[in-house]
């Protein structure tokens, strides 16, 4: 079930009239005047309910001699919440590709052939700036200060600069041996920087 | 008389207004929304002949029960076309919703038609 379905089941869900067709279709298939009869409804407004709990996915309908008769989807109601929740969002994937559009239109601002134009001002920029430069750096290794200058260097003139911010930003680390990327797992708790960096 | 009349109508559609809104509250009460939503597609409909009865009034001589009378059920003969050729499109393609609307809407003509020619009829 996608987001967007569980959404749909939900909101059809939250109405006293539908939940009550629910209830009456898991004692057994129903068909439109008998389901008005029990609730006390309109012949009309039970067929609106139906059809929005069909375009939720909730009731099935099926053609027996002279009546269409209606039949819960067992299925749908099988599914736990948890199963609902952990499906990948829509949403998620959405937000992902909006975040890379920005990437995108941060680099182009800024790199002009494979040259840093300016350092970002911006926080933000400036990371998405550092991230791509760390990438120069092979994961592992251990790099001398005048390796990590002349690398950087290939991008800015200001290699000092942007060597300590990408130290403060925690994309290199530095130790008595020399420097090194950070990955993921190396990533230093927020205040902690002082500890590792001698 | 007529003033008499009128005062009858317009205290039937205040009733049926003011009934509708309390289902609507009693329906939204009772996690209902939907159709607390056909109370106010039906309070509309009252709303709307309601104002059709006053322009009747404010263009004839309020004297005039005839020629108020024939141009409120012009209006009433009128107006619904539209929800009736809706009704016969929701219909072709099985909307059980579009359906549902303007049954009321014309349930709701149908009744305020009814209501009008006896108060009216019942003058003489």
């Amino acid at each position: 079930m996608t987001e967007t379905e569980a959404i749909g089941l939900f909101k059809c869900l939250s109405d006293k009239s539908r939940l009550q067709i629910l209830k009456s279709l898991v004692v057994e298939d129903m068909y439109v005047e008998r389901l008005a009869e029990r609730l006390n409804l309109t012949a009309p407004t039970i067929s609106f309910h139906l059809k929005k709990l069909t375009d939720a996915g909730a009731v099935v309908s099926y053609k027996s001699q002279y009546y269409t008769m209606y039949s819960l989807c067992k299925d749908v109601f099988m599914t736990s919440i948890l199963d609902i929740i952990k499906e990948e969002s829509d949403e998620a994937t959405l937000q992902a590709q909006r975040e890379a559009q920005y990437r995108q239109k941060v680099m182009d601002a800024f790199f002009e052939y494979g040259k840093l134009k300016a350092i970002p001002a911006q926080r933000k920029k400036k990371r998405i700036v550092f991230e791509e430069i760390a990438k120069a750096f092979a994961f592992g290794r251990v790099y001398t200060e005048r390796e990590v200058n002349l690398i950087i260097a290939d991008y800015h003139d200001d290699f000092c600069t942007i060597r300590r911010d990408m130290i403060a930003e925690q994309l290199l680390t530095r130790n008595k041996d020399g420097y090194r990327r950070v990955c993921d797992a190396d990533k230093i708790p927020d205040g902690e920087e002082n500890r590792i960096v001698e | 008389m007529n003033n008499s009349l009128q005062e009858t109508m317009f205290s039937y559609f205040d009733e049926r207004i003011a009934a509708c809104d309390r289902q609507k509250e009693w329906l939204l009460n009772d996690e209902r929304a939907d159709e607390a939503v056909f109370e106010t597609i039906r309070s509309n409909v009252y709303g709307i002949f309601k104002a059709m009865l006053k322009a009747a009034i404010k263009r004839s001589s309020s004297d005039d029960a005839e020629a108020i009378k024939r141009f409120f059920l012009l209006k009433i003969e009128e107006i619904p076309v539209s929800w009736k050729e809706s009704y016969r499109k929701a219909e072709q393609y099985g909307d059980a919703e579009k359906m549902q609307i303007e049954t009321i809407k014309l349930e709701t003509v149908e009744e305020i038609e009814a209501t009008f020619q006896r108060i009216w009829e019942g003058r003489q």
